[in-house]
């Protein structure tokens, strides 16, 4: 085929992906004086894990961040101590100092750009309640003057000797190869939840920030972190979609095919009053999600599910907690269409919600490539092995405004890179051997993404052991050799084949580091290995590039401020 | 329950905004590239994002149940 001529386009800072981080980046770069490219492969800002999200914020404003059903800090220090805990020590601690340090003012800074409620946005926000947040970003990108491209699909980065000088890509509209020069790269692509068949994320998030961070070379963490979220519908005819945070799901019971309420065994109760989860557990549900998520798939694996699932029991619920709030009442004219909770529980499961692992980077956002930054969800450290609900939002606009600052004083310090030319052509011959090859005895991108979910969901989902993670491992190389055969018929199609890779990566990735941890540790739950074991694994799993394939490179974790030895379960540091 | 999702293929240019902005991947392009095909109305979660980015406005979410975002942020002001 012949192409259309290249379009080449030029930036200080190029911004791959257009959710929270990415916005919260560009806003930060072009303050810091810098000309912004956003690009993302889809739409800008709408098509975002941060805009579906539920808009929670965490964050130490006591007064102001009031949100009833959350923890609320008064210090940024007790911000540091639960994420850390939550965590279970995996955290980067110089990472959540940051975090929790900067929170407030960044939060603050929204009305700024006018953002008019941060807090519980899911009560007062139309669904998707992320709107509140990603529209005034991206107004407020528009307003300073950042150029912001949807349909293109970067596949290569380019490089400058061992910097990055920015990437190689398509444009889906124009059908249009697209070379863009850019000072410092930032990757903003957000995780990979889509690489599970249950999930709760964007279909749009398929690891395509770590295929570009894994072909630059860049170092990986924590992959094996993957949080799910518990209430996902699972009723045949109505969407898989989590049930946010609402009046009217406070006073929902988890059931068991035999009725029972089986949460009481995973997580005692400390009262009988259901109008609350936090009041009844002690916790609220969105920090302790892993734990809620493992119940709810250990009575399925014991066989106490139906049909494959827990049932939510909603008959209780006082008729009018249904019109309390926007977030309940689209709960039940939506979600549920058709479906009467009154009289039936509704089935649900557990779906991927967020990959805490991913691209390791240090407080300035810097990838282990110069030039290369990275923010949001593909980003790892943050959260160690399970994340507080709240933290996955204040992350992207913390380090994205990070990332934003750092990459803007990069570029105003070095040239566009030059001898650019060889490298684009060579991508543009991949592209073209995917549109040139024979339909014939080709393999589909969508059929290798559908069996990939499945593999996923089945041996590597929340709870997980050493025979179905090799068997995992072993379906994906067989995948990997039929992703070799892809063929498309237009730049669409190799956007698809693109993501299909992207995934098989991201889920050997998830599989490698899942089969070497040989515990469990938030998240991740082995059901041969059922027990934390700081002794063995006080320890991260760097997935490092290694020519076609990965190799591990486990290190202790680098216990700057706390170590588990000298926290007491109150909460107060130990002093000998 | 009347949820139905309606492209008027006249109008439409096939620019695939209705394919990207899907949170659920809805829509796809038929084999030959000549149309939009909608697939299982059961994932749809009513946000009208293929609506509001529809360049040639004609696509609509057929939903009476749930007002477009626009109606229910004046009615929570």
């Amino acid at each position: 085929m012949s192409w259309k001529s290249t379009r080449a386009l030029a930036t200080d800072v190029l911004i791959i992906g257009s959710g929270g981080a990415g916005l919260r980046a560009a806003i930060e770069a072009r303050r810091f004086g810098a000309e912004v490219l956003v690009v993302d492969k889809a739409v800008i800002g709408m098509n975002s894990n941060t805009r579906y999200s539920g808009g929670g914020l965490k964050a130490a404003l006591p007064g102001i961040l009031e949100d009833r059903y959350t923890t609320i800090f008064s210090t940024p220090g007790e911000h540091f101590y639960e994420a850390l805990m939550h965590g279970e020590f995996l955290n980067d601690q110089e990472l959540i100092e940051t975090l929790a340090l900067e929170a407030p003012a960044r939060v603050l800074e929204l009305k700024e750009f006018g953002v008019e409620r941060f807090d519980a946005l899911y009560y007062h926000v139309h669904y998707p309640h992320g709107t509140g947040l990603v529209a005034p970003l991206m107004a407020h990108a528009r307003r300073l003057g950042c150029t912001m491209r949807p349909g293109i699909t970067p596949t290569d980065l380019l490089f400058d000797g061992d910097r990055v000088a920015g990437c190689i890509g398509f444009d889906v509209h124009t059908e249009r190869p697209l070379v863009i020069r850019a000072k410092a790269v930032i990757l903003a692509t957000g995780g990979a939840g889509e690489i599970y068949e249950r999930n709760d994320t964007t279909a749009v998030t398929t690891g395509d920030g770590y295929m570009l961070g894994f072909k630059a070379g860049v170092r990986f963490r924590d992959m094996e972190m993957v949080q799910f979220e518990p209430y996902v519908q699972a009723e045949p005819g109505l969407p898989e979609m989590d049930r946010h945070e609402c009046e009217a799901e406070f006073f929902g019971i988890l059931r068991n095919a035999n009725g029972d309420e089986f949460l009481k065994s995973y997580l005692p109760p400390r009262t009988e009053e259901v109008d609350s989860f936090e009041k009844q557990f002690g916790m609220p549900l969105t920090d302790i999600r892993e734990r809620v998520a493992r119940a709810m798939v250990s009575e399925v694996h014991q066989g106490r599910g139906d049909q494959g699932a827990v049932l939510f029991d909603l008959t209780g619920v006082p008729p009018e907690k249904w019109q309390a709030d926007i977030a309940s009442q689209y709960t039940r004219a939506v979600l549920m269409r058709g479906f009467d909770p009154e009289t039936t529980p509704i089935h649900v499961l557990p779906g991927a919600i967020c990959t805490l692992g991913g691209i390791a980077i240090d407080a300035q956002c810097r990838t282990d490539v110069p030039g290369l930054f990275a923010a949001g969800e593909v980003a790892g450290g943050v959260h160690g092995a399970a994340r507080l609900g709240g933290d996955a939002l204040v992350e992207t606009i913390v380090y994205g405004a990070r990332a934003g600052k750092h990459a803007a004083l990069l570029a105003a310090e070095v040239d566009h890179g030059d001898e650019l030319d060889a490298q684009w052509e060579s991508a543009k011959r991949g592209w073209q051997l995917v549109l040139e090859r024979s339909p014939e005895g080709a393999s589909s991108a969508d059929e290798i993404k559908t069996r990939l979910k499945k593999i996923m969901w089945k041996h590597a989902g929340p709870l997980r052991d050493e025979a179905g993670l090799k068997e995992a491992l072993a379906q994906v190389s067989e995948l990997d050799e039929e992703a070799t055969r892809l063929h498309a018929r237009s730049l669409r199609g190799v956007r698809a084949a693109f993501e299909a890779r992207s995934m098989l990566l991201t889920g050997r990735m998830v599989l490698t580091s899942a089969l070497a941890r040989t515990e469990s540790r938030g998240a991740h739950y082995r059901l041969d290995y059922p027990f934390r074991d700081d002794g063995r694994w006080l320890s991260n799993i760097f997935v490092v590039p290694d020519g076609d394939g990965i190799r591990l490179d486990v290190r202790p974790v680098r216990l700057s401020r706390h170590a588990p030895s000298s926290v007491s379960k109150f909460g107060l540091e130990v002093r000998s | 329950m009347s949820l139905g999702i309606r492209i008027n293929e006249e109008r439409c240019n096939l620019c695939g905004f209705c394919v990207d902005s899907c949170p659920v991947s809805l829509f796809t392009f038929d084999e030959g590239e000549t149309r939009i095909v909608i697939g299982d109305l059961a994932d749809c979660l009513v946000c009208r994002n293929c609506e509001d980015h529809c360049r040639r406005r004609c696509l609509v979410v057929d939903f009476p149940e749930w007002p477009h975002r626009s109606t229910v942020e004046a009615w929570l002001k």
